[in-house]
């Protein structure tokens, strides 16, 4: 047979007309974690889809500088893409782009946010499963994207994802006799007992009935009317403090974004 | 040698059988020559005092260029980066070598790049602009962000490098994100 050899750039000829076996290929919708440089000039994208939770897939030829995959291939960005199914890793080979959240990557401390969520999302999510973090993790960017206060957003996000993960703390009952914790005293906080202690079963560190109202309020309101929520500046970083605690004790990893965050801070001071 | 020559980038097993036996049936001479260069590159780079390129000399020929401007740094991630400016032929100020970007994912933080020795640098007065010129990527991203809220309050003009379509490209083939910049970066004719 007279032909160009099959590795010359003029050959377009489809997997069939070539007698291969295509690739089974999938469809899904999903937000890219993070993204690792692989080989000569591939990128291996870590996405979290819609359908099958966290899926490990290759960009092949992402860092060349014409690569139509790289830029919608960022962390951060919400996009659709078409895998195939290859012995090890998924190839990726089609992706279109939903939203890049530009607001947000436009800004230091919200990025530094955003990337929190992943980073959050990263460790809790179970590979090749759904779940119901994929709603939780656009509706936390969306509203970083909208200029809702990104404190609370990142309190009701982290509450959301521990309780999805199944290290939720107990807000409402003692975490460790039970009982409706309403008008029973001082309460306190205890990450490894699992929530809110009441007076009688004093433990953790003090925590203030009202500290715990905003943190029932961004557990169960709606997520879009969070932003609502009014909380003073001590009450804010209590949250911040025990929710850190409570991370940190039940994923048992330093917080990577969050001491970034510390580092900004100092730097505004 | 195999098993060496494995560690280097993109260098897989069969890559580094074929370059054993090619250097196996070299003249010794020419191999001698080779490893001594490889050595004595090694022994003899080191970090520029003043824009932490890798160099032989310190400072370095480029920051040691009496005709290079002193009123403007650009900012690049890593040594590679300054000879990729370097061959534009446009830019004909000094460096700044980063060796690395700000990543808060992989625990990279600003103490673990050369952003001190830049804003030592800075303040020895003569810069007027700074361009950071990381990568348009997310970290990249990040880190010129960080650098402008270090540098504006210096007085010192900051600068990011435009991003848009590929020279010679085609804009049909062009990718949204690379697209949408390129239309808020216009300009006018």
């Amino acid at each position: 047979m007279i032909g160009p050899p099959s590795c010359a750039p003029w050959d377009t000829a489809t997997p069939e007309a070539k007698g291969e076996t295509p690739l089974p290929t999938y469809n899904q919708e999903a937000v890219v974690l993070r993204t690792r440089d692989l080989g000569e000039a591939d990128r291996l994208v870590t996405l979290f889809t819609r359908e099958r939770g966290k899926v490990n897939g290759v960009a092949r030829g992402a860092r060349r500088a014409a690569s139509r995959l790289a830029g919608s291939l960022q962390p951060l960005s919400h996009i659709r893409c078409q895998l195939a199914r290859a012995r090890t890793l998924d190839i990726i080979t089609q992706v279109e782009l939903i939203e890049s959240f530009p607001s947000v990557r436009g800004d230091l401390t919200l990025v530094t946010y955003a990337n929190h969520f992943l980073e959050l999302v990263d460790v809790v999510a179970p590979e090749r499963e759904a779940g119901d973090l994929f709603p939780l993790l656009l509706g936390g960017l969306h509203l970083l994207a909208a200029g809702v206060d990104p404190g609370l957003v990142s309190r009701a996000f982290e509450l959301r994802l521990l309780a999805a993960a199944g290290f939720g703390p107990a807000l409402r009952d003692c975490a460790r006799c039970g009982r409706p914790v309403e008008e029973r005293g001082d309460l306190s906080f205890s990450p490894g007992e699992g929530g809110v202690l009441c007076g009688e079963c004093d433990g953790g560190a003090l925590l203030r009935r009202s500290v715990l109202a905003a943190l029932i309020y961004l557990q169960e309101a709606d997520l879009r009317q969070i932003g609502r929520l009014a909380v003073d500046e001590r009450d804010r970083g209590e949250m911040e403090g025990l929710l850190r605690a409570h991370l940190t004790y039940h994923l048992d990893r330093p917080l990577r974004s969050l001491a970034f965050l510390d580092t900004l801070r100092r730097g505004e001071r | 040698m195999i098993q060496e020559l494995t560690r280097l980038p993109g260098v897989g097993p069969k890559t580094a059988q074929r370059l054993a036996f090619f250097l196996l049936a070299q003249p010794i001479a020419d191999v001698q020559s080779l490893a001594e260069a490889l050595l004595r590159a090694r022994q003899n780079t080191r970090q520029c005092g003043v824009c932490c390129n890798l160099t032989e000399e310190d400072p370095c020929p480029l920051c040691s260029d009496s005709r290079r401007d002193r009123d403007a740094i650009c900012v690049v991630e890593r040594p590679a980066d300054v000879q990729a400016v370097e061959r534009t032929r446009d830019f004909h100020g000094r460096y700044h070598v980063l060796h690395g970007v700000i990543s808060p994912l992989e625990g990279v933080g600003p103490e673990d790049i050369r952003l001190a020795e830049l804003l030592r640098r800075l303040g020895e007065g003569t810069c007027r602009e700074v361009i950071v010129a990381t990568n348009p990527s997310v970290e990249g991203e990040a880190t010129a962000m960080y650098i402008a809220r270090l540098v504006k309050p210096l007085g010192i003009r900051v600068t990011r490098l435009a991003s848009g379509l590929p020279a010679g490209g085609d804009l049909e083939y062009a990718d949204q994100v690379t697209l949408s910049r390129a239309l808020q970066g216009r300009r006018e004719l």
